[in-house]
């Protein structure tokens, strides 16, 4: 039986562990899609989407006090999943330099040609963006792929909507150069 | 506000055709019931570590430096 995460108790005094667990439990039922997208966008191999997931949301409940709503709570754990993506990326690239890499599981989803491709094309995409300053790559992978608005992604990353549009472009024609030299017969 | 450009993978963007596919083989898919249910009862599990502070929960990754805050400046 799945565990409750949200205390039996109705009432919760703010500031407590209880109110704290309340407040988490609602942050995962709101924001868990969109986290488990924003990982996948910044690198994070479909077989490890479930422990980095879990990472973002405890570390969430970690920095709970630190909130100071400034930001919504979905920009904010998506500064938080940026930072969580990263580590996850390192982890396994020293894993991998350190020749104690763990073998790519199967994602579950697809079919292993599926899997196989999808990885190939991450690959090759990451290579392709490899060059690129962070804001111009992730503003790239959020229009592109992630299909998030303009106006979202200017949210999300606390900058104006014309510095989106200007991080995108720039990427599209870095993107669509390499394109071209990687596919010319 | 001026509108969204097309995407590279819409069909009326003259995207060449093989960014096309590299971008439609790399489309976001979301978390299945399945993952929905192991994330949360793994984090129920952690937080009730944390309450009793299991050492392996504080082996737990700390928020990551942005999220903690910032030191105040000014008066």
């Amino acid at each position: 039986m799945k565990a409750p995460m949200v205390p039996s108790s109705d009432v919760v005094s703010r500031g407590s562990p209880g109110h704290r667990q309340a407040l988490l439990a609602r942050l995962y039922g709101a924001h868990l899609r969109d986290v488990w997208r924003w990982l996948g966008l910044f690198g994070v191999r479909p077989s490890d989407l479930e422990d980095a997931a879990h990472d973002v949301f405890l570390a969430a409940f970690r920095a709970l006090d630190a909130f100071e709503a400034r930001a919504s709570h979905r920009t904010w754990l998506f500064g938080i999943t940026r930072h969580v993506a990263i580590d996850h990326r390192r982890r396994v690239s020293a894993r991998r330099e350190s020749g104690d890499a763990l073998p790519e599981r199967e994602d579950p989803q697809p079919g292993p040609d599926d899997a196989l491709r999808v990885h190939e094309a991450r690959r090759l995409l990451d290579a392709m963006l490899g060059a690129l300053a962070d804001e111009q790559r992730d503003t790239f992978l959020l229009y592109e792929l992630g299909g998030y608005s303009g106006a979202d992604i200017a949210e999300l990353m606390e900058v104006p909507l014309q510095t989106v549009f200007s991080r995108l472009r720039r990427a599209r024609e870095h993107v669509e150069a390499q394109s071209l030299t990687r596919h010319e017969p | 506000m001026p509108d969204d450009p097309p995407r590279l993978v819409d069909p009326s963007a003259p995207t060449a055709a093989p960014l096309r596919a590299l971008l439609q083989a790399l489309a976001p898919r979301d978390p299945s019931d399945e993952a929905d249910q192991r994330i949360e009862a793994r984090l129920f599990e952690s937080l009730a570590d944390l309450a009793a502070g299991s050492p392996s929960a504080t082996a737990q990754p700390e928020a990551p430096a942005a999220v903690r805050p910032r030191p105040r400046t000014g008066t």
